[in-house]
């Protein structure tokens, strides 16, 4: 259904730390995957290792920079203006902030309708029927029909926003951690709804989230990114079972040790953070690859095409349908 | 003598839906060099909890009760004798850092600038800056002193807070939602950071992340609808809760199951008559639906406030 390709966006931009350099960053680099209907892809890395923009380039609401994205044949990085509108309600985006995600001068009632009027012209009742009907799906009360996002729970305003994703009936949800800010309760709930209504409609769903313990119960597979690359891909169980890539495993086992700090930190994961060229919250992962990775005498010529790159790294897949970015040249010592 | 003891504290709010009973007759007790957990759902009452304690509620807000520090009750101090202990001996982290920051001012200028507050001199200030920030885990502190807030992740302006919070090094440090929105790394490297922090403090820890608050909590405090439903020691809740709401927050954790609490909390301006929770519980009897339970002892400091226990 999906088919990404060496998909690349970079921001040129002038704000920095050191006020002085302009520079690019960039935000996805090189990211190829593909999805196929019905199943839920889980996108994971740490607070800007690049999933929004990833998300936010597929629905087209950032433009790439370079790359190819082939939804049901069709290629949207060919598309513009009209056409591409006309493709948009097939992919629907669920946000982070539903309350601000929602119009808020609109009542839901409003959004939903105006939502449902974009398939086809609908008369006033027909749009008040299937704004019920769809409120109906997704478990909120006709009551709330007339009021305002501010007047709703944060529960229920994600209700809302999804319920207005799906009135387009999309073949691909993109859902930007959609629960993060909800409590533990209203976001079982919200989850628990998203997973029966991707049973009962063949919803595709691509699902960033930073918790993993949600993506491992509701995702088939899994995709971990690391400064806009995808470093790991395969099956939720066997990449959560028998991780290959050290940002991987960072994710999975952070070191949490609570009490006085020991004299040395010696873990190359050590509690902090340093705004680099790259961008804020980035890790070096050189310190990583020295560790884990044995360099292999024999060094593969450089590849054409990778002119922003000064190492060469490619997806290798290491057992059935894993793949993990590794460096050229690099043997995998277990 | 405990360091902070909290006796009935009622908190209500006028509004023009009515009186909102945002806490409801609440004891805690707090040691020394306690680490104690308050968890809760939005609308449970845990935040406005904390600022009542530092008398940082609207002036409309109705407080009621005591709130001992050191023998004094807070509820009584003068705005005087209050500017001399909030942020010096009792400190709040507050939630969403990057909003609590101002955003006019670099990190460094309000780091020093609360330095100075604290009696450092100029060039005191300019010393311990590099090392307030080094302690909460910047590798280089120049590069964050001249940032703005919002140039700075969530993390990092999480652990500027908690900086900020040391600058006087108080005795009691007050969290509210430290780990709310950060991915599973940030959130493991604040949880450490607290720890290490906190290691000759008391730490009341207000959070619905309930691993969060197990792995750095002694005891637990749950609190539903404005009042305390469960306390004790964190290894008796997490391993028998015994209040149903606190087995339904476990089962939807993630790694538990996932399973949703069905219905919503009662509106605190219309509570409902017997049990808060009952209308929601899977275990209710007759008794829940008309009498309101009080918190009862059952056993080993371990406390349940649920007519399945009397």
């Amino acid at each position: 259904m999906l088919e990404v390709k060496d998909l690349t966006v970079c921001f040129r931009t002038g704000l920095s730390i050191d006020k002085n350099r302009k520079h690019s960053f960039w935000a996805v680099d090189r990211v190829s995957f593909s999805m196929k209907k019905g199943e839920a892809l889980g996108l994971v890395g740490e607070s800007g290792s690049g999933k929004t923009s990833l998300g936010l380039a597929l629905l087209q609401l950032i433009r790439p920079t370079s790359g190819s994205v082939r939804f049901c044949g069709t290629e949207l990085m060919a598309l513009d203006g009209r056409a591409l509108r006309e493709i948009r309600p097939r992919i629907q985006p669920l946000f982070q902030d539903p309350t601000s995600s929602l119009n808020p001068c609109m009542r839901i009632g409003a959004s939903l309708e105006e939502a449902l009027k974009l398939k086809a012209p609908l008369s006033k009742e027909e749009a008040r029927t299937r704004a019920l009907k769809l409120m109906e799906l997704v478990e909120l009360e006709p009551g709330l029909y007339s009021r305002y996002p501010f007047q709703l729970s944060g529960g229920q305003n994600q209700r809302s926003a999804l319920a207005r994703a799906l009135a387009l009936e999309p073949d691909l949800l993109v859902a930007d951690e959609p629960t993060s800010g909800l409590d533990v309760s209203v976001q079982a709930q919200v989850l628990g709804l998203l997973q029966k209504l991707r049973k009962k409609w063949g919803l595709t769903l691509l699902f960033i989230s930073h918790d993993l313990e949600v993506v491992k119960k509701m995702c088939d597979r899994v995709a971990v990114m690391h400064a806009g690359k995808l470093v790991e891909l395969g099956k939720t169980e066997e990449v959560f079972k028998n991780p290959k890539h050290p940002c991987t495993k960072s994710l999975l086992f952070p070191n949490l040790e609570v009490g006085p700090i020991p004299s040395k930190r010696n873990s190359s994961m050590a509690a902090t953070v340093t705004p680099d060229e790259k961008g804020f919250s980035v890790f070096s992962v050189l310190s990583f690859l020295k560790e884990k990775f044995k360099p292999c005498k024999k060094r593969m010529p450089p590849e054409p095409g990778w002119e922003n790159e000064n190492r060469n790294e490619e997806m290798v897949e290491i057992s059935r349908e894993h793949w993990v970015l590794i460096p050229s040249g690099f043997s995998f010592s277990d | 003598m405990e360091l902070i003891e909290i006796k009935s504290l009622k908190v209500t709010f006028p509004t023009e839906a009515g009186l909102v009973r945002s806490v409801d007759c609440v004891d805690l007790q707090l040691g020394a060099r306690e680490k104690l957990g308050l968890i809760g759902e939005t609308g449970s009452g845990k935040s406005v909890l904390a600022h009542a304690t530092l008398r940082l509620l609207q002036p409309d807000a109705l407080c009621e009760g005591e709130i001992l520090y050191q023998g004094r009750n807070l509820l009584d101090c003068t705005p005087t004798e209050l500017r001399r202990l909030r942020g010096r001996e009792l400190a709040l982290i507050p939630q969403n850092p990057s909003r609590a920051l101002n955003p006019l001012q670099t990190v460094g200028k309000q780091l020093f600038e609360t330095l100075r507050q604290a009696g450092y001199s100029k060039k005191e200030a300019v010393a311990k800056m590099p090392e307030l920030l080094r302690s909460v885990g910047a590798i280089d502190p120049d590069s964050w002193a001249k940032a703005y807030p919002h140039e700075c992740s969530g993390g990092m302006c999480e652990r500027i807070v908690i900086a900020l919070s040391l600058a006087f090094s108080p005795s009691l440090l007050l969290a509210d939602e430290p780990t709310k929105g950060l991915d599973s790394l940030n959130r493991a490297r604040i949880i450490t950071l607290l720890g290490e922090v906190t290691e000759n403090r008391a730490l009341l820890f207000i959070t619905h992340d309930l691993e969060a608050a197990a792995l750095l909590c002694t005891r637990l405090a749950l609190m539903y609808a404005g009042e305390l439903v469960e306390l004790g020691d964190k290894a008796a809740v997490f391993e028998n809760p015994l209040h149903p709401y606190t087995r339904g927050l476990l089962f939807a954790l993630p790694a538990r199951g996932m399973q949703p609490i069905p219905g919503r909390s009662p509106p605190l301006t219309a509570l409902p008559d017997g049990c808060r929770f009952h209308s929601r519980c899977p275990e209710a009897i007759a008794r829940c639906r008309s009498q309101h339970p009080p918190l009862f002892d059952t056993g080993n400091g371990h406390f349940c406030r649920c007519w399945l226990y009397v």
